[in-house]
């Protein structure tokens, strides 16, 4: 968008007032991005922090082959993908503590809408990490197949096969769910 | 199983709610690691050489320009204080007009600015001196004195403002201000070279290290600016000459004719029901949204001309909320450059006033006291709005047709501030950098309002937007042709756009931005695929949203032989016109690709496609619908559809010369063959009547804003990954997809209405996300079947919000 590519060039230019903007914009996006690779909200809070400070310090390295949205979207996976392993052990920890009657309500909880969602983001997180990243990249990201493909160094047939068999997963798995 | 498209949906919908505390503390973290590095590239622009002799220099001037929001009152009153220790500025250099001037300056002891100024221009017998009070111009030809009010205008030139100028002119022009050590060619000395950059301006200013202070400057015409408005050069600066006996003081010559000026009127064209409107605004927020929060409001008004020329001032609100009556005068605010006028915001009469240069930071600015004529009472209310006495051209114009306007202010304690920008109905206002809270058309101008509750912390409250000539020029041949028609088109090169973006990879790759069913789609692949590594199809341009801006855009050009040109009436549907930006490369791809034979072999289908869609959708019926239902009125309706156009609709309206035109970007009606009924003429109607109906809805919406933001204050609780991000843009959405279910209700048989009705909502939960629009439509149906004779759609809008307050 024209209003991001002014947006940047304030912001390279020195504007707090750009770079504010720019957070505003992008907040939600991001964190979506995050939570739904990760499911768990703080961890996700954590790293949309942490990709957006890095990229406030350092608005000399950043040069935009593409949308503003798709550079900061590929940097959340980026760091949630390097996240991912701690959080898996921490979902573990999690586990075992509700497994032994802990009734208090999950982070995970009090932000799922609705039953059909959390199943959905449960269902995500079987998913292996590269078709979840692919889905969640394309349709919470807003990345063309050949962005991801790029900004990966894959080629776009294999993206769009992560992303065609984890979405034929998750229709599994939701519709096996639902039956059930 | 669930349909691939059904999880697709769902992962969309998939949302999380960022933490008040997240939030703030990434913002903050943010702005203190991008704060961190502009001071280590400011660091890395000084060599090191240099950090020693200019240590104590950048302690005085390097808080300017390391960080554009940080305190530059607080340097500028630094500099001051250094240059306060200097009596007299003299000064050898040029004026703007490459004449040669000698200007001596009288520092202020208390304040370090400008108190008395003599301007010799050594060419001619002429020379103006510059007192407080007044301003006297002589001009020994002629033997005549002219003399102004208060200190002239062209003759303010002091080094803390003029720092304090240079920084603002950087920041306005998109500019930096950058440190260098340098060696003067003169005296061989190193010196520190103060330079500011921008596209089109530059300004140079030499400083020697040992003394801090300025040893020469020069600026280009761009750099031009109120602190430096007389000088264009100054080749010499002394601090240390005496200034002959009687400099500052001026004596009438004898039998010199005497003129004496007023400042010009820059409102004298603009209507006071404007004024009254932007006081009416003012008040409001005090009343509504200042005063149960015990903060100020500050109004600043922007008004540009057909010219370009802005007129920047203030609104001034005054209450006597004391038991006396106030007399004589009243301080009402600080103002920076002090050259202005004040007016009368309900009279629009000029009103008297008195500056009075204060040392209080940050230095560079005058308390303004208005003069009363008549007192005020206890209880009374008065309003004024100051204006800049000079106007400025805004630079312009960019290639792309834009002039850009930056409004911005410097606030330290916590306050509303509202920006109002007044503008000729018909000029572009687009591109802003923060949405504006509303438009409203007065008389022959648009007004348009921003407002941002600002932190207690100093912060510059800006909003950047770009101007342009009206998007549309309606000669009077086409306003008489076109009144009272519904057209329907499939442009040339609009079909151009949307095959470019069929072949690209988007367009191969969404399902729903092209439309893929038919022969047609089939023959355009065929025929065009081979051509799809053009570099024209690779262009981001034609991706997501920017294509619109390129598909819109191409209505403005059609071939003149072979050859794309800009053509009537239109000059922009969208900014920026990225189709006209990449002109070379559409001209190119149409000649390489054989576009225009393949054009002229569809063109039976083409007009057998417009044909059928204007026997599908019957646009007189709903234009007369709406009109009758809704008081907005246009003069002709333009549908422009391509047999490609998937799941992108658009419209836009322009108004000219009393004549409206309201243009809708929409899917075709599919190809012939299929059996007709009400329920599929329906849903092609709905995709058209949901564009139209935007004409007419948003202004009603416009007016209930304040309701609209409270009923729709929870977004999430009304969409779901809409795309649309305020309560007016979503309950907009709303409103025009439920008014074409009371047009069905109007026009369709009552099963194909409740098919149409059943798969439009169905349309808009699950596959847009709207999540009540099935109460929604639900309510507002019931209200329009039980409404009383007389009322129309927008009488309903007071029932409709308060319902989806309640709910």
């Amino acid at each position: 968008m024209i209003e991001d590519k002014w947006l940047i060039l304030r912001f390279k230019r020195g504007s707090a007032d750009a770079l504010c903007r720019i957070y505003e914009r992008y907040e939600r996006v991001m964190l979506a991005v995050a939570f739904s690779l990760l499911n768990d909200h703080s961890a996700a809070e954590d790293v949309v922090h942490d990709v957006f400070v890095a990229f406030a310090g350092s608005p000399e390295k950043i040069a935009l082959a593409g949308s503003l949205r798709g550079y900061l979207t590929t940097c959340t996976a980026n760091l949630a993908r390097d996240r991912c392993r701690a959080i898996q052990r921490h979902a573990r920890r999690r586990e075992r503590v509700q497994g032994e009657g802990n009734d208090a309500p999950s982070p995970l909880g009090e932000i799922l809408r609705d039953e059909e969602l959390r199943q959905l983001s449960d269902a995500l997180l079987q998913l292996p990490y590269e078709q979840r990243e692919a889905i969640v990249l394309h349709l919470k990201g807003g990345m063309t197949f050949g962005a991801i493909a790029r900004a990966r160094g894959l080629s776009i047939n294999t993206v769009q096969s992560r992303y065609r068999y984890g979405i034929d997963k998750l229709r599994s798995m939701l519709n096996g769910e639902v039956e059930s | 199983m669930k349909p691939a498209e059904y999880i697709e949906n769902l992962v969309r919908r998939l949302d999380a709610e960022p933490s008040a505390q997240m939030h703030e503390r990434t913002l903050a973290d943010a702005v203190t690691a991008h704060v961190r590095a502009s001071q280590t590239r400011i660091a890395r622009l000084l060599p090191f050489g240099a950090v020693a002799a200019g240590f104590v220099l950048l302690g005085v001037l390097g808080v300017i320009v390391l960080h554009k929001s940080a305190a530059p009152a607080y340097a500028v009153e630094q500099t001051v204080a250094a240059i306060r220790k200097v009596p007299v500025v003299h000064i050898l250099g040029r004026d703007w007009d490459n004449k040669r001037i000698e200007m001596w300056v009288k520092v202020h002891p208390d304040t370090g600015l400008m108190d008395s100024c003599h301007i010799k221009y050594l060419d001619d017998d002429r020379f103006m001196v510059s007192t407080p009070k007044n301003t006297y111009d002589y001009d020994g030809k002629a033997n005549t004195v002219r003399i102004k009010d208060g200190p002239s205008v062209t003759s303010i030139f002091c080094l803390g403002d003029f720092f304090q100028g240079m920084e603002r002119l950087a920041r306005t022009l998109d500019g930096q201000i950058t440190y260098a050590e340098v060696t003067d060619p003169g005296t061989k000395q190193s010196m520190l070279e103060l330079k500011l950059s921008a596209p089109q301006a530059e300004i140079v200013c030499l400083i020697d290290p040992k003394t801090k202070l300025p040893i020469s400057i020069s600026a280009t015409q761009g750099g031009r600016f109120n602190s430096c408005d007389i000088l264009k050069n100054a080749t010499e600066i002394h601090y240390s000459d005496t200034p002959p006996e009687g400099l500052f003081d001026f004596t009438i010559p004898a039998g010199a004719s005497i003129s004496v000026e007023t400042s010009e009127d820059p409102l004298q064209s603009l209507p006071v029901s404007i004024l009254r409107y932007c006081g009416e605004f003012h008040v409001k927020t005090v009343q509504e949204l200042a005063r149960p929060r015990n903060i100020r409001v500050n109004t600043r008004m922007y008004f540009v001309d057909r010219e370009f020329n802005v007129h920047d001032g203030a609104f001034v609100g005054i209450y006597n909320d004391s038991n006396e009556v106030w007399k004589d005068e009243i301080a009402v605010f600080n103002v920076d450059p002090p050259h202005m006028a004040m007016f009368d915001a309900a009279t629009g009469k000029k009103q008297r006033i008195r500056l009075v240069q204060h040392r209080p930071a940050p230095p560079g600015r005058f308390k303004v006291y208005w003069q009363f004529e008549e007192a005020l009472s206890p209880g009374q209310t008065r309003y004024g709005i100051y204006w800049t006495s000079e106007s400025k051209k805004l630079q312009g114009p960019s290639t792309d047709g834009a002039y850009p306007l930056v409004m911005n202010n410097r606030f330290g304690a916590e306050a509303i501030e509202n920006f109002m920008l007044i503008v000729p109905k018909g000029m572009d206002v687009y591109g802003w950098s923060r949405p504006y809270k509303s438009e409203t058309q007065i008389d022959d101008y648009q007004v348009y309002a921003w407002q941002r509750h600002l932190p207690a912390e100093l912060i510059v409250n800006q909003v950047d937007v770009a101007l342009s000539q009206p998007s549309a020029d309606y000669s009077d041949d086409y306003i008489r042709d076109n009144t009272g028609k519904v057209l329907v088109e499939i442009p040339e090169v609009f079909e151009l756009a949307n095959i470019a973006i069929a072949i690209s990879e988007v367009g191969l790759e969404d399902p729903y931005k092209v439309n893929k069913r038919g022969d047609y789609y089939q023959r355009v692949l065929k025929h065009f695929l081979p051509f799809k590594d053009h570099p024209l199809i690779a262009q981001s341009t034609l991706h997501h949203n920017h294509g619109y801006m390129f598909r819109d855009n191409s209505l403005c050009y059609a071939f003149e032989g072979d050859k794309i040109i800009a053509t009537g009436p239109y000059r922009s549907i969208r900014r920026p016109d990225l189709f006209g930006q990449q002109l070379a490369l559409v001209q190119d791809f149409a000649n390489v690709s054989g576009f225009r034979q393949f054009y002229r072999d569809n063109l039976p289908f083409y007009r057998q496609q417009i044909e059928l869609y204007r026997q599908k959708a019957p646009l007189q019926k709903m234009w007369t619908w709406l009109e009758e239902r809704f008081p907005a009125r246009h003069d002709c309706y333009k549908v422009v559809f391509s047999p490609l156009l998937g799941a992108s609709h658009e419209t836009c309206c322009f108004a000219r010369k009393g004549f409206s035109e309201t243009i809708m970007f929409v899917s075709g009606p599919g190809e012939p063959g299929g059996t007709s009924n009400g329920g599929e003429d329906g849903l092609l109607s709905r995709s058209v009547f949901t564009e139209i109906d935007h004409n007419y809805v948003n202004a009603i919406t416009a007016q209930y804003i304040e309701q609209v933001n409270k009923a729709l204050a929870d977004l999430a609780g009304w969409g779901r990954d809409t795309g649309y991000e305020s309560p007016e843009m979503t309950f907009n959405e709303y409103m025009t997809w439920a008014v074409f279910i009371l047009y069905a209700c109007d026009t369709y048989e009552t099963q194909y209405f409740e098919a149409i009705k059943q798969h439009v909502i169905r349309q808009m939960i699950e596959g847009r996300g709207f999540i009540r629009f099935g109460e929604f439509t639900g309510e507002l149906l019931r209200l329009y079947r039980s409404r009383t004779p007389g009322q129309s759609i927008p009488d309903l809008y007071p029932a409709i919000l308060a319902w989806a307050q309640d709910h």
